[in-house]
């Protein structure tokens, strides 16, 4: 059995090749994990988004909770010791209207 | 010694190559079976590893007040669930069970339940459901294997107990609501979508696609008025417990328009617990009738001077006291002697009523009674409403049932009802529909049904009579004068109707409904007001001693809250006026 001999100019385009095709595997690879890793990333910001958005809700809705008008009305009576204000003590800029 | 020959290595060449076939012949007949034989299969696996259809929760709308103030919102919740783990000892199960009682305040049994249901081995347990997302986060961070959360969303109702009948309410899954919240679902609700969620081999999403875009909820605005709303709870409870009624009802409404700005019943509910509030579910201002008695006077006089059959000068003799009707005895709360047209309505005289109400058509007054709105839905934007109870001509006894019809008796009205027709005096005998739908949340208010030509039932000029020189005088000196303001002028009715009892099927002097309707300023109106108590156990049972110092106060306040500019000076002292018995305004 005769085996051929390669010439160095083909074994350096067939190491070459392999090098290339490795490269290619390689950079497959890394484009793979790298695209899980920023879904992954994405995923987690935009978990972080909705979070804030509920903390944002759920603050309004605290706010909206401490402005109610029975604990304003309490505290106003009750620790700033306001009264409502009696007929006549109103100044009303354009006085009583004529009938 | 053995040497190698051409024909040996083809035939070792031959034999590896057979080998090689084989292997490959292997290979590819296992590629088949798991490509084309067992695809289907393996393909749902392979999806069911790295995919998920993610359901996408749409966001309820919010409920804002008039003034963008919140009345309703959904928060995120989260449901904590406990499955078996494999290899998972005892000891183990007990101690994870232990952190999780700390953390979420578990009872000794709900642990005990978790335990025994790990150890019974079902799928998964409920340990805590709907918990706030900083409980459900602090759970987390446990990191407790077997631990899972089902997240959730949750209506949220900053005020408590303020509009409870007007938002109604909506229980844990979403699927039962009540109120706006129920009249408004398809609205508010939105639709779900769904995404296709990539998961790595940690089960963590790293690529989501949406397959169905989630449609949230729109926010919708009420006419309510949040401010005006509280003054008319507050007003409301002081007056049912200082009466020691069974129930109660005050509807605030805006003359012109129709809309809503305040609807309150008692017993009220905190509508965050809407579920646990069965007994006072009930919305009495749309949803329960009575027989009004004299606020109902305002359909006769309305009939009979529109029909000829008064003016404002005819007198009527009323100082018996009493009228026979048939078999039955119609009494006034006082002896009155002669009054003329507008003192019969001004101090509220069943026989002076009875009396002009005589010289009516039956046919006249029946139609009188549906022009108003009576014995139809309003069609207010709310869900179960009544009709109420209005008997066609062809079923009333001969004698007795006009006069008592005239009178507030052998009816049934709903508070909305008697509002809605009192109004009919403050907007120049238009008939407005009531509704609660202002619009969707920060776009420019969208009236639902325009003014329509048939809205116009009584012609201005009746109205502005019957006005100045009836429903004004009830306030200002007849039965409603405890409904005086000093600063403006107000008009309206009062009514007190006897029960009928139930068992003996009889009007009983011991359980009374009082009510009061006006509206003020009585020539500009800003408010119509209704107040309706029921089943009056304490003090004084006439609307007007009950009903109209609510009014007064609810209205006194509003205005002063809207900024309306006093008619009058206020006083330095209150002004009372009295009529002497019998005497003339």
């Amino acid at each position: 059995m005769i085996r051929r001999k390669w010439s160095p100019r083909e074994i350096g385009l067939g190491a070459a090749l392999v090098l290339a095709l490795i490269g290619l595997l390689t950079f497959y690879v890394w484009y793979q994990t790298e695209a899980v890793h920023l879904g992954i990333e994405i995923s987690r910001r935009e978990a972080e988004i909705k979070t804030l958005r509920d903390d944002i809700r759920r603050l309004e809705l605290h706010k909206a909770e401490l402005l109610r008008s029975e604990r304003v009305e309490k505290i106003a009576r009750e620790k700033l010791g306001l009264v409502d204000p009696k007929p006549g003590e109103i100044v009303f800029k354009d006085g009583p209207a004529a009938r | 010694m053995r040497t190698f020959h051409e024909t040996d290595i083809r035939k070792r060449t031959l034999g590896v190559s057979l080998a090689l076939a084989a292997w490959f012949a292997v290979v590819l007949l296992r590629l088949v079976q798991l490509q084309v034989v067992q695809h289907p299969s393996l393909r749902s696996r392979a999806v069911k590893q790295s995919q998920a259809r993610v359901p996408v929760r749409a966001s309820r709308g919010d409920i804002l007040d008039r003034n963008g103030r919140v009345l309703a919102s959904s928060l995120p919740v989260y449901t904590i669930k406990l499955s078996p783990v494999e290899k998972e000892t005892a000891a183990q199960e007990a101690d994870k069970v232990r952190r999780l009682q700390s953390v979420l305040d578990l009872t000794a049994k709900e642990a005990s339940d978790i335990l025994q249901s790990l150890k019974d081995n079902d799928s998964f347990t409920y340990v805590r459901k709907q918990v706030p997302a900083e409980v459900a986060a602090s759970v987390r961070a446990l990191k407790l294997p077997g631990v899972g959360f089902d997240e959730e969303s949750r209506r949220f109702y900053p005020n408590g107990a303020l509009a409870a009948h007007v938002l109604g309410g909506v229980n844990a899954d979403g699927s039962r609501q009540a109120g706006v919240e129920a009249r408004y679902n398809e609205v508010l609700r939105g639709v779900d979508g769904v995404e296709l969620m990539f998961k790595d081999n940690k089960k963590r999403g790293y690529l989501s696609q949406s397959l169905k875009p989630p449609l949230p909820g729109r926010s919708i605005s009420l006419t309510i008025d949040a401010s005006i709303q509280y003054i008319a709870e507050r007003a409301l409870a002081r007056a049912v417990a200082d009466h020691s009624a069974s129930s109660g009802t005050v509807i605030v409404m805006d003359p012109a328009s129709g809309e809503i700005l305040a609807l309150a019943n008692w017993p009220a509910y905190d509508v965050n617990a809407y579920t646990d509030a069965r007994e006072a579910w009930l919305d009495r201002a749309v949803g329960s009738s009575y027989e009004p008695g004299s606020t109902f006077k305002i359909v006769a006089a309305a009939a009979a001077l529109e029909r000829g059959a008064v003016s404002y000068t005819d007198v009527f003799d009323c100082s018996a006291g009493s009228i026979k009707v048939g078999p039955r005895t119609i009494n006034d709360h006082e002896r009155m002697g002669v009054l003329t047209f507008p003192e019969v309505l001004i101090r509220s005289s069943n026989v002076g009523t009875v009396k002009f109400a005589s010289r009516l058509a039956q046919a006249d007054l029946y139609a009188m009674i549906r022009r108003f709105g009576f014995g139809a839905r309003t069609g207010i934007d709310l869900p179960a409403e009544e009709p109420g109870l209005i008997r066609p001509v062809a079923q009333w006894n001969r004698v007795v049932s006009q006069p008592h019809i005239a009178i507030g008796y052998e009816v049934s009205v709903t508070a909305l009802q008697v509002l809605r027709a009192m109004n009919v005096f403050a907007a120049g005998g238009r008939l407005v529909r009531p509704h609660v739908f202002l619009s969707f949340a920060g776009e420019p208010p969208a009236p639902l049904v325009g003014p329509r030509p048939d809205d116009q039932i009584l012609d201005p000029g009746l109205v502005s009579g019957l006005v100045g020189r009836v429903f004004e005088k009830v306030v200002e000196e007849g039965t409603a004068k405890l409904g005086r303001m000093d600063e403006f002028w107000a008009a309206g009715k009062t009514g007190t109707a006897q029960k009928l009892d139930p068992v003996l099927k009889v009007y009983t002097a011991r359980s009374h409904t009082a009510s009061f309707a006006g509206f003020v300023p009585s020539r500009r109106p800003v408010l119509s007001v209704v107040v309706v108590l029921d089943d009056i156990k304490e003090g004084e049972y006439y609307g007007g001693q009950a009903c109209a110092p609510v009014f007064r106060d609810i209205a006194r306040q509003v205005l002063r809250y809207l900024g309306v500019v006093p008619e009058r000076a206020p006083l330095e002292r209150p002004l009372t006026a009295e009529l002497r018995k019998g005497g003339r305004p």
